[in-house]
């Protein structure tokens, strides 16, 4: 008897571990994995393309290292510049709308990036051809001004949003304890209030600088040859079938990130940390010139960001911006013409866009409730230096994911189950996301819960901690989902170089750009922009707000 | 035999042990306190005993079945955790009814019982409501329903009115004594508050540094704790005096006018309503803790005088 409940003992252990590992040994299995596999099937000898040298493919390292370089560096920094004195003003003050006005600046993060280029294009253009005072701004959808003004749209909001939630953390009785004891205004910041703001901000930063280090979407539509990043040379390389030095610029890309990617993990272990959570509740109230300038700044960015929206909008009921309005574009973009064009039914990339994203969301967030539950009954901590391998995704950036996945699953699987590749990798690059947020709203959920559930003799993780975790599972699956509609990068590769009929709605707006149907693009996009606007919303007001990045 | 039997219980967390060897015996509807500083074990003890952990070695029989690899959901023991660990998305019927619904009782059976738990404990009023809408006093019954109303063989209670506010901590103590007793409960209970393991416990059990150093009846284990460490657990004084090392507890202590015991010098004191705490300092530089009824006229002791000071009892200290 005591060796058959023994034994059930070591089996339930084995199981929760089972749990435990299985989103670890799906990113594994679905990214290290081919990505071992593309470095040893294709070996390339850097050492013929020294950074020095005068070959052709020194060159292109060349570049694509001062690309990747600059344009993460100086969306680091922008996105910094922009977004901490943001994530400042409403971590600090209380203010009435303060909510709206989080959410609405938070929007552009997660809007899908095909959406924020094109919107870009929509509204620089038409404002740069409204005045020649203005033509300048013309500049802002092209090249390199382009690329960081987009990466910094994107990435601002990122750094603004965990800036101020560490800074919503601080206790205000050590500020008033500072003050008591003669501590100036600046140095309660940097000592007392702001302190976790700033570190917050500066990780914040760095994780701006991996997204905009492994750009693909700007610098591929907006960039041209002179602005290509490492994912967008893989990515023309693969196209021109040099194979070997895809593989090889992947590998090299991938050490590169891998100084940033510890770093940040590490950083983001030790906020983890931090006792307390942000509360609505949280500030000061609003009043003093501080107060004033920062609500200013926040009013110019949301009105920007609103201003750029919208005029995605409205290009694609009227083009020429002339009051002229019509569907036209819509018509075009649901045409036979269209379609037959792209070589897909006129409404399948809408319905393969919310096929791809429901099982990315369904997959990650089944995986991450398997993790978590391994996680609390072998009572392990909520981030431990083993959960490094769920940041994978960040450092095998989705070109070379795709890339490696293609090359090792892609040329075996018949064609018709291409779309379960691309189902894979946008798994893969929610897991890190979903998880984070599965991993903040279980924590809140006492261990005393299902230990009192198993005493009990009832099924603690169906009918406690499930129950209380609805909300988090929710937000998870509607993350995953919004993920899963606006990957551009991988889904791309992987439709671009199998079939077009698995092609999403992010996608065709691309290829209707190449075809130079502008109007239809827009509508493409308007669509993507109103179905990633509803799920935003909808995470703001029925799931846990923004805890994905607590 | 006993109702309950624990032996030669280890438990070890990495190299160190959180559990050695402990042993216990209680009889059916027994209250056992288990007092100790934090760390010293008692948690510990319990989650083995339930079966949310696992010993190393050592069995522990309940009911005359050896229930040690069990898991906690066949054991039949109930337990109420410190932060009472009820279901917020539940309402108190539903959470006194849930070991109830696991157990497969029928939907009548189930309603009867709720409501005789409820009537019994006066908590009627508040089954449809959820635990954040009510009371702490009501909350901490809710969790002692849902507990018994499972008929455990044994009850295990973690410092379940830690949270409460001193008065409301009286009333919940009064009412798990009488509530022990009307039900015939075994119970085990650990706290580190002194009077409270006291009060609620027939015997008394101290563990410290993972060891049940000694397991006696609650007068006997205060009026003449043997060990160093409980002693001054139990807020004894600790001095060497005429060659001996005794305990003195500090109401035991008294000014004298001549022939002192001791002397010490005041290094503070205070009035508390129902008596005056005075620190001083002796000769050897040990700290004693003395209680003065609040007639003594101890206003005009102020801090630095010397105090002669008479012994009227003290207990050696092995």
């Amino acid at each position: 008897m005591g060796n058959i409940l023994w034994i059930s003992r070591r089996a339930r252990s084995v199981f929760h571990w089972s749990l435990l590992l299985a989103p670890t040994l799906f990113l594994l299995a679905v990214i290290l994995y081919p990505f071992l596999v593309l470095v040893h099937d294709f070996p390339f000898d850097l050492s013929s393309a020294s950074i020095t040298g005068s070959s052709i493919i020194s060159q292109l390292l060349r570049k694509a290292i001062y690309n990747s370089l600059l344009q993460g560096g100086a969306s680091a920094l922008f996105s910094f510049a922009v977004g901490f004195p943001l994530g400042v003003f409403v971590g600090r003050y209380r203010f009435r709308l303060r909510k709206i006005a989080k959410s609405l600046m938070l929007l552009p993060f997660f809007l899908p990036s095909i959406v924020v280029v094109i919107a870009f294009e929509a509204f620089f253009q038409h404002l740069s051809g409204s005045s020649t005072q203005i033509a300048f701004l013309a500049s802002f959808t092209t090249g390199f001004p382009g690329i960081i003004a987009i990466n910094v749209f994107f990435n601002a909001p990122l750094v603004a949003l965990i800036t101020s939630l560490a800074i919503e953390k601080h206790d205000p009785a050590l500020e008033d304890s500072a003050k008591t004891l003669g501590s100036g205004k600046l140095k309660q910041f940097y000592t007392v209030w702001g302190r976790d703001g700033i570190l917050a901000g500066t990780s914040a930063s760095l994780l701006a600088f991996l997204y905009s280090f492994a750009g693909f979407t700007a610098p591929l539509i907006i960039g041209g040859q002179g602005n290509y990043t490492f994912e967008v040379l893989i990515y023309t390389l693969y196209g021109l079938s040099n194979v070997s030095l895809a593989a090889a610029f992947s590998v090299l890309q991938t050490l590169i990130l891998l100084i940033p990617v510890i770093v940040l993990s590490l950083s983001w272990m030790k906020q983890g940390r931090v006792t307390g959570l942000p509360s609505e509740e949280n500030g000061k109230p609003g009043s003093g010139k501080w107060f004033y300038a920062g609500l200013l700044f926040l009013c110019l960015f949301i009105a920007a960001e609103m201003a750029i929206l919208a005029s995605l909008f409205i290009s694609s009921v009227d083009i020429k911006w002339t009051s002229q309005f019509s569907f036209a574009a819509y018509y075009q973009l649901f045409g036979k013409s269209t379609g037959y064009r792209l070589n897909i039914q006129p409404f399948m990339p809408l319905v393969n866009m919310l096929f791809y994203a429901s099982l990315a969301a369904g997959i990650s967030t089944l995986l991450g409730m398997a993790w978590i539950l391994g996680k609390r009954r072998l009572r392990r901590k909520p981030d431990s230096p083993f959960d490094i391998f769920q940041y994978i995704p960040l450092l095998v950036p989705s070109v070379v994911m795709a890339l490696s996945i293609f090359i090792v699953f892609g040329t075996r699987f018949p064609v018709q189950y291409m779309w379960l590749l691309i189902v894979i990798v946008q798994a893969s690059v929610a897991i890190p996301v979903t998880l984070r947020i599965i991993s903040a709203g279980f924590s809140r959920i006492p261990e005393s819960m299902w230990e009192s559930a198993s005493t009990l003799n009832g099924n603690a993780f169906f009918e406690v901690e499930l129950p209380l975790a609805g909300t988090t599972l929710g937000t998870s699956l509607m993350f995953g989902f919004a993920i899963g509609m606006g990957e551009f990068t991988a889904t791309n590769f992987l439709t671009s170089y199998s079939s077009s009929v698995f092609m999403p709605l992010g996608i065709e707006i691309y290829k209707l750009q190449n075809l130079r149907l502008i109007a239809a693009s827009y509508a493409a996009a308007t669509i993507l922009l109103m179905l990633s606007i509803m799920f935003f919303t909808l995470i703001q007001t029925v799931g846990d707000r923004f805890i994905a990045f607590r | 035999m006993h109702f309950v039997e624990i032996e030669s219980l280890s438990r070890k967390y990495g190299p160190a042990f959180a559990l050695e060897d402990i042993s216990m015996s209680i009889s059916r509807g027994e209250i056992v306190t288990l007092l100790g500083p934090s760390g010293s074990g008692k948690t510990s003890l319990l989650r083995n005993v339930c079966g949310l952990d696992f010993p190393d070695s050592g069995r522990i029989i309940i009911n005359q079945r050896d229930v040690t690899a069990l898991p906690a959901e066949r054991r039949n023991v109930g337990m109420i955790f410190q932060d009472l660990a009820l279901f917020p998305h539940l309402t108190a019927f539903d959470n006194i009814a849930f070991g109830l619904r696991s157990k497969r009782f029928s939907t009548e059976q189930i309603k009867k019982s709720v409501r005789e738990i409820s009537d019994q404990l006066d908590i009627t009023e508040v089954l449809e409501r959820k635990p954040g809408k009510i009371s702490g006093g009501q909350r901490q019954r809710v969790a002692l329903a849902r507990s018994i109303v499972t008929s455990p063989d044994l009850l295990l209670m973690d410092e379940p009115l830690n949270s409460l506010d001193p008065e409301l901590r009286l009333d919940v103590r009064n009412e798990i004594k009488s509530i022990s007793g009307r039900f015939d409960l075994t119970i085990i209970y650990v706290t580190h508050d002194v009077q409270e393991g006291l009060y609620l416990g027939d015997r008394v059990g101290a563990l410290f540094d993972g060891r049940l150093m000694r397991i006696d009846s609650r007068k006997e284990m205060f009026l003449n704790p043997k060990n160093e460490k409980l002693a001054r657990f139990f807020g004894y004084n600790l001095l060497d005096y005429a060659g001996e090392r005794i305990g003195v507890y500090p109401t035991d202590l008294g000014i004298v006018q001549s022939d002192p015991d001791i002397t010490g010098i005041v290094k503070a004191s205070g009035f508390e309503g129902d008596r005056y705490r005075i620190y001083l300092t002796t000769e050897d530089g040990v700290i004693l803790q003395m209680y003065l009824p609040p007639e003594s006229e101890m206003e005009s002791v102020s801090v630095g005088d010397r105090l002669s000071l008479g012994i009227k009892r003290r207990i050696s200290i092995l």
